[in-house]
């Protein structure tokens, strides 16, 4: 199966378990977290579909503080392509056709977009373990911008807490990347040479990121102390 | 025992390998004599998915292998728990790198259930049991190098079917698959060392093991190094055992790592070093695994062994 085979078949699969996974078709758009409460299923569904089916995600749970707090680690084969799917494009994510159709969209509103679409508020189960599940994607598009040829990323790892406090959108804003900063954390392999590895991990703020150099062995950016270098 | 650990390991191959080459970042070469020898990480990128089903298909469809997590003084790490059926079977038969085959000279090393097919070396015939399915067989290989069709057609004859019954899965240390499936060798590492001290590991019931993974670096012998950091300090296996007290006790003083108090603390790869890079010249003794737990049910009683080497660890993890 092809990337854009695995999205459109992870809608399939998100449509065929509607409504028991507490979410509601209307034509090609599957609301998951907008009208209904949608839930744990549907959200690794399409977040498995958003990765093109090349990433592991895992729902399991770690202690912090004294709390054990439900967790999305995702292990991802193909970084670039989960860092291209998870830019937003009009208020959406996802994979697209050739023809500018969604394979497998994301996002609050639909717009008029073409294709399979799911939708969910920010204040849902669903925003919040996609949200989670964002770490690679986001490191990754930051290493891009940073100059990093994209050859050079190899895989991702990440861990990140998955917070909802309240259906308020701008308070499970604020918590959830304040939990996310807190605790997330996410390994990008690369293949590099550059000399400011470290200082590129340590920029990073949104969570902790390591990079781990298949050229030299080290990992950056791994400790509050004085790292690898 | 009427089931064949070669036929569901090639079930994994033919129905979650083979359709799913592009996907996977792997990809299957037909030889010219039939053998079909599947590159996991020796040229290809591969990755998580790749290291996972290399790992389950070594253990022939009689477990699995699930990403976990593990903390390592500060650091959450992705690690790699394994969970077995028929312990004995699935690891002393196929899961363990212990058929060593001559080729050009070198011991080349090879794990799957192939060796099963008659009972290929003395740790498979330690267990009853032998796979019924004798066409087809499917052998793993940690290498830097894709095998070809000599060492496939050589292969081949010593487990006696024809090459193009042969499945030939191949994986470099220094690449993500390969750390994965050397970091999945957690409870595969403790059976040969239970055997080796007269238990009968028939007795094991059930088991389950963990250990962390790093590793993945282009230099290969830092590469081993590291992977073999994440057994020898961060493995921990658990047995479920059905036996008397005294068995466990007698084995329990002599049976992990930390016996070796000389060199431990030292990282595998100064270790590996030290034996001039050959396999051949490590202690039997420093292959050992790092902790077991035992868990007697005909008593209820627990037994451990072992301690995991944080430090070590770290050091390793962070690559200084």
């Amino acid at each position: 199966m092809t990337s854009l085979e695995c999205a459109r078949a992870a809608f399939a699969v998100l449509c065929e378990n509607s409504p028991a996974n507490h979410c509601r078709l209307e034509g090609s758009v599957l609301d998951a977290g907008k009208e209904v409460p949608g839930g744990w299923s549907s959200a690794r569904t399409l977040t498995e579909g958003l990765y093109g089916g090349k990433a592991i995600v895992n729902v399991s749970q770690q202690r912090l503080g004294e709390e054990q707090v439900p967790t999305v680690e995702i292990l991802c084969d193909d970084p670039v392509l989960a860092s291209e799917s998870f830019t937003s494009r009009e208020g959406l994510v996802g994979l697209q056709e050739a023809d500018g159709a969604w394979a497998l969209a994301y996002g609050e509103n639909a717009g008029g977009a073409r294709g399979n679409v799911v939708l969910a508020v920010p204040a849902s189960l669903c925003a919040v373990v996609v949200e989670a599940a964002a770490a690679v994607p986001r490191a990754v598009s930051y290493l891009l911008e940073q100059g990093v040829p994209q050859e050079e990323i190899l895989w991702g790892w990440s861990c990140c807490p998955v917070v909802l406090p309240s259906l308020d959108g701008e308070a499970v804003r604020a918590a959830h990347r304040a939990a996310i900063a807190a605790h997330g954390v996410c390994s990008i392999w690369v293949r590099s040479t550059r000399a400011d590895l470290e200082t590129l991990a340590r920029n990073w703020g949104d969570f902790r990121l390591r990079l781990h150099c298949l050229e030299d062995g080290k990992t950056y950016g791994a400790s509050s102390g004085t790292g690898a270098v | 025992m009427d089931f064949s650990i070669n036929q569901r390991a090639l079930a994994m191959v033919e129905e979650e390998i083979l359709p799913h080459q592009e996907q996977l970042q792997v990809r299957a070469h037909t030889l010219a004599n039939g053998a079909t020898v599947i590159d996991m990480g020796v040229e290809e990128k591969a990755g998580w998915r790749a290291g996972k089903l290399f790992t389950e298909s070594c253990l022939g469809g009689l477990g699995r292998l699930d990403f976990t997590t593990m903390w390592i003084g500060e650091h959450l790490v992705p690690a790699a728990t394994i969970t077995v059926d028929r312990p004995a079977v699935a690891e002393l038969s196929c899961h363990d790198a212990i058929y060593v085959m001559n080729y050009h000279g070198v011991r080349t090393t090879f794990s799957g259930p192939f060796r099963a097919i008659g009972g290929m070396d003395a740790y498979a015939r330690a267990t009853p049991y032998r796979d019924p399915c004798t066409a087809r067989a499917v052998a793993h290989l940690q290498t830097t190098e894709l095998p070809g069709e000599e060492m496939t057609t050589q292969l081949a004859g010593e487990i006696g079917i024809d090459p193009s019954g042969l499945y030939l899965l191949a994986a470099r240390t220094g690449t993500l698959a390969g750390a994965v499936q050397v970091c999945a060798r957690n409870v595969e590492q403790t059976f040969p060392t239970l055997l080796d001290r007269g238990f009968n590991t028939d007795c094991v019931v059930q088991a389950s093991g963990s250990a962390p993974i790093f590793g993945a670096v282009a230099d290969e012998y830092v590469a081993y190094g590291r992977v073999n950091d994440c057994l020898i300090y961060g493995q921990e296996t658990n047995l479920w055992v059905d036996c008397t007290d005294e068995e466990i006790e007698r084995i329990l003083p002599d049976l992990t790592f930390d016996k070796n108090q000389d060199i431990y603390g030292v990282s595998f790869e100064e270790l590996f070093a030290r034996s001039g890079h050959n396999w051949a010249h490590v202690p039997r003794d420093w292959d050992a695994p790092c902790k077991i737990n035992f868990h007697n049910l005909r008593t209820g009683h627990a037994f451990s062994s072992g301690r995991l080497g944080y430090d070590t660890l770290e050091r390793s993890f962070l690559g200084i």
